[in-house]
């Protein structure tokens, strides 16, 4: 039996990044018409709207790059649907480098509708997606 | 654009979440009127012993205990770094808060020191106590800032 603090925006949330953890795909717990927002300039970065950009896209593109993921909820706050996260994302590109053993936070942001997750904007560590995973170097202009 | 105060959604807020907005935005609007030529300290609302977090990877990233040290360590390496326009702020698009922490999404506009667009995209994570903020964190695309303020290109590293 389910009950409505099942479906609590927080607790869907946790249960994301649990599956998301466990591989047990998280995906399913986003709308249809949910839109994942990667910040910054980055070549995961962007606005995918819909399951079916975020699953082809996105995720077939972070597959290139990323062996493992690890993320640990630090902070959650939010006492309606929009609930704003510190997370530690950290884990092993396919390249074998390891990423984020710091454990430096980074922020997001998910909107939860009837157990479903509408949004989530990510503010990753850009710099270190490009050093880390893409295993590129910023060289000054001149 | 959102509306600039998107509180907890459905459910009331606490005092101390409601509160804790009320100081970030008095920050927000300290930058602002700093922005706008006024001789104030935007971090006033800032505690003495704040922690002050700078995400990424870039040679401002790090992070500050207390606000001696982002007063002598952190501004004058950052300082010289930016431009100054007419125009260049930080807007708050959304608060998200509960309890003593609150949670921002803003935008940036902002120029580099040759005067070259500096726009970020900015998640920044507050903790207020007793009227003051302890905890900042500053989160976003640092790579932009890379190319942008430290005026970088990316290459391949083995190239």
């Amino acid at each position: 039996m389910t009950t409505a603090a099942d479906h609590s925006p927080k607790e869907v949330v946790r249960e994301f990044i649990r599956r998301l953890n466990a591989g047990a795909d998280p995906w399913a717990l986003l709308a249809d018409t949910a839109v994942v927002t990667v910040n910054g300039t980055t070549p995961l970065s962007g606005r995918y709207p819909g399951v079916e950009l975020i699953r082809g896209i996105l995720l077939d593109s972070a597959r290139v790059v990323i062996a493992s993921l690890s993320v640990t909820v630090q902070e959650l706050i939010g006492a309606g649907p929009r609930i704003a996260a510190l997370l530690q994302i950290s884990g092993r590109s396919v390249a074998g480098v390891p990423f984020n053993d710091e454990g430096r936070l980074c922020g997001c942001v998910f909107a939860v509708d009837a157990g479903k997750i509408g949004e989530v904007i990510l503010f990753p560590d850009t710099s270190l997606i490009e050093i880390a995973l893409y295993r590129r170097r910023y060289v000054a202009d001149v | 654009m959102k509306s600039p105060c998107i509180g907890a959604g459905m459910l009331p807020m606490s005092d101390s979440a409601t509160a804790g907005i009320e100081v970030v935005k008095q920050f927000f609007a300290d930058l602002r009127a700093v922005f706008h030529g006024a001789n104030l300290n935007p971090y006033r609302t800032f505690s003495d012993d704040v922690e002050f977090v700078v995400t990424g990877q870039t040679p401002l990233s790090g992070t500050w205990r207390g606000m001696r040290s982002v007063m002598e360590d952190f501004f004058p390496k950052a300082s010289p770094l930016m431009g100054r326009a007419p125009g260049h702020g930080l807007i708050p698009l959304e608060f998200i808060a509960e309890g003593n922490r609150v949670a921002v999404l803003a935008r940036g506009r902002g120029s580099n020191v040759l005067g070259l667009p500096y726009n970020n995209t900015y998640f920044l994570w507050f903790d207020v106590e007793q009227g003051r903020i302890t905890r900042y964190i500053e989160d976003f695309d640092s790579s932009l800032a890379w190319r942008a303020i430290f005026r970088c290109h990316l290459e391949e590293a083995g190239a």
